[in-house]
């Protein structure tokens, strides 16, 4: 870009494409205007590099994520409930590819900030002008004593969809009738808060139809739960008995596993169960925390208006893996990838950057027709993302059967509409 | 370059200054997208496609929404997040977006008569067939047909998604005319 500056480059770019087809590809051969490497595929990767190629096809977007397939945690509960199924929410990534967006299936490993230089454990370099990281999260494996990485092949998270998922479901399905699987929550934060709450409701949709005398119990680290009331109405109406829920004052914080003989530990208690779904709390994703992104939190505190690093200049952290008051959801990231883009526009025009719009809304099954959701609409105030007061909330507790049956039924065009705009 | 700067340097003074300017039409339409699709083309069969509706039926609903005029799920939680300038500037980027029709099945029966529901009872105002979005009128051509099953059905019953005039039309219509309605719809691009 030497002696153009961006601003007249985007000019000659624009007169150049005017000239039709024999200037504009040359220049974009010749100099992207901006290279942009992004690492993750999923809900914010993905959007951030269809948002940038959209809104500028001379910037080049390099999006770096590990598996040749993205699969869709949202949803991936109903698989446990045996509704759905895997391949429905298992996406590729040409559509991507078709806009532009340069796919590289390989897993990021080092991240240079100062040089601005990504490598990966196939051996590539990648230098860019900016990075987003939208990587999710990795596990605290240890927190809960005696589980780790190789104790989750034989009690699944079930918390990265995918093999884990379907190993839960697997061992859901071989159950005997009358066995009592167990699901342990951890503290906040943590990715989607209302999981396991309507992981519950949908192995008990399954337990209803195939294994009526079973029973689930949840262990707690919290006292309280996301969508908590909604969730209790759903499950003493549909599931009478069978969902127990122990908060983490009444000894339900899991301490310790015995893998071997599939047992839990609290501080008091010893619990058996048939299944184990250990969801283990977690942190930003090991890339981010890998580049010294991560704060003692173990999240990415990131500078609202642009999710630029206020520990990196030039890094941008999206997603589950940030420090924000925003819920760790898919919905948050799509909408943190928007306002990322923007401002990453912004800069390289040299223009102020605007101000920023959050969204979050989420939606939780009891049953395939009974449906509730949260709503969040955030501002930016004074350097800070607050909630918009008396906006947004959860579903009434009151809401007739016809509005239950219309959210469940929202839940699946959600699910339609968001990974079409990602992945086309 | 320079002069560039401190323009945009006082620029960002003033916003910051007077009366804080909001988002951007695009920074707000994109909030919506997860929701009803990439530019406000809905992809989910219950989701409305709000891309090319009229702007000012568009800041009319998300007023009524918000005061809760309008039944909705989550619509009316939404829009208390939001002030009628916002409305404004949604609808300013989503009344300038291209529509497109939903790609969709519909029965060739249903359809035909369905048209002659439409033209009895909707065809004053919404016009050519459901396309026109004059006299600021939602397009129903093309729209997703379980979207319009729901909504229409639903203020057939109850205020839901309408405002008080539609209810009323709603009322003297049966399920098996709203049925038909929606096959109509579906069949006109
Ligand atoms: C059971 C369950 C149900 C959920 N339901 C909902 C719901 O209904 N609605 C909702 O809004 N949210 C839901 N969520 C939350 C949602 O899945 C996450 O909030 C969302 O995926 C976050 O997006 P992300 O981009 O931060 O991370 P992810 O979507 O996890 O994407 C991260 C990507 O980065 C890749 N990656 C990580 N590290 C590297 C590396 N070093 N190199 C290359 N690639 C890498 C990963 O492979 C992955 O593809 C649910 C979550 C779970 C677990």
């Amino acid at each position: 870009m030497s002696s153009m500056n961006r601003r007249d480059f985007i000019q000659f770019a624009g007169a150049a494409s005017a000239l039709g087809m024999m200037g504009a590809p040359a220049i974009l051969h010749a100099a992207p205007r901006a290279r942009v490497v992004v690492v993750g595929a999923g809900y914010g990767g993905a959007i951030a590099a269809r948002y940038l190629r959209m809104a500028d096809p001379a910037i080049e977007v390099t999006l770096v994520e590990q598996n040749p397939k993205y699969v869709s945690c949202p949803l991936s509960n109903e698989i446990l409930g045996g509704e759905g199924h895997i391949e429905h929410l298992t996406f590729d990534y040409k559509g991507l590819a078709a806009i532009g967006v340069k796919i590289v299936i390989d897993t990021a490993t080092g991240l240079d900030p100062v040089r601005k230089r990504l490598t990966t454990k196939g051996g590539r370099t990648f230098d860019f002008d900016r990075a987003i990281l939208s990587p999710g999260i990795q596990f605290n494996w240890g927190a809960i004593e005696g589980y780790d990485e190789a104790a989750s092949q034989i009690i699944p998270h079930a918390y990265k969809a995918g093999p884990q998922t379907l190993l839960l479901r697997k061992q859901v399905e071989a159950m005997r009738d009358g066995g009592t699987v167990i699901i342990t929550a951890p503290e906040d934060p943590f990715r989607c808060p209302p999981g396991p709450y309507e992981r519950a409701a949908m192995i008990a949709h399954y337990f209803k139809k195939h294994k009526p005398r079973s029973k689930i119990l949840i262990l707690d680290s919290k006292d309280t739960f996301s969508k908590q009331a909604l969730f209790k109405q759903g499950w003493e109406r549909f599931y009478p008995g069978m969902i127990s829920w122990v908060s983490g004052s009444d000894d339900g914080d899991v301490r310790r596993v015995d893998v071997k003989n599939r047992t839990l530990h609290t501080m008091l208690t010893q619990h058996k169960a048939d299944v184990i779904n250990i969801i283990a709390p977690h942190r930003a994703g090991a890339i981010a925390e890998k580049a010294g992104l991560a704060g003692k939190n173990g999240w990415c505190p990131i500078e609202p208006t642009t999710f630029e690093s206020t520990l990196h200049k030039g890094i941008h952290v999206i997603g589950d893996s940030t420090d924000t008051p925003m819920p760790k959801s898919a919905y948050s990231a799509n909408s943190q990838a928007k306002v990322c883009v923007a401002a990453i526009l912004a800069q390289l025009n040299g223009e102020p950057v605007g101000v920023p719009a959050y969204t979050n809304t989420c939606y939780s099954l009891i049953t395939p027709d009974w449906g509730f959701s949260v709503a969040h609409i955030f501002r930016h105030q004074d350097g800070k993302m607050v909630q918009v007061p008396n906006s947004g909330g959860v579903s009434p507790l009151d809401a007739s059967v016809e509005d239950r049956r219309i959210e469940a039924i929202h839940a699946r065009s959600w699910f339609r509409n968001i990974t079409t705009e990602m992945f086309g | 370059m320079k002069t560039r700067l401190l323009m945009g340097i006082a620029l960002a003074a003033i916003m910051h200054g007077g009366a804080a300017a909001g988002p951007t039409p695009k920074m707000l339409g994109d909030t919506c997208a997860g929701c009803h699709g990439l530019k406000g083309a809905s992809a989910g069969l219950s989701m409305p496609t709000i891309a090319g509706m009229p702007a000012d039926f568009i800041v009319l609903s998300m007023r009524e929404y918000r005061e809760g005029k309008r039944g909705s799920t989550i619509m009316g939680r939404i829009a208390k997040g939001y002030t009628d300038e916002d409305f404004e500037a949604m609808a300013r980027y989503f009344s300038s977006q291209p529509w497109k029709s939903a790609k969709q099945e519909f029965s060739a029966d249903l359809a035909k008569l369905g048209k002659r529901v439409h033209q009895r009872k909707c065809e004053a105002c919404h016009r050519d067939n459901g396309i026109s979005t004059e006299q600021d009128m939602p397009r129903m051509a093309g729209q997703w047909r379980e979207y319009l099953g729901l909504v229409l059905d639903e203020s057939r019953k109850r205020n839901f998604h309408q405002s008080e005039t539609m209810k009323a039309v709603m009322e003297r219509l049966s399920e098996q005319e709203v049925t038909a309605l929606t096959h109509f719809y579906a069949s006109q691009r």
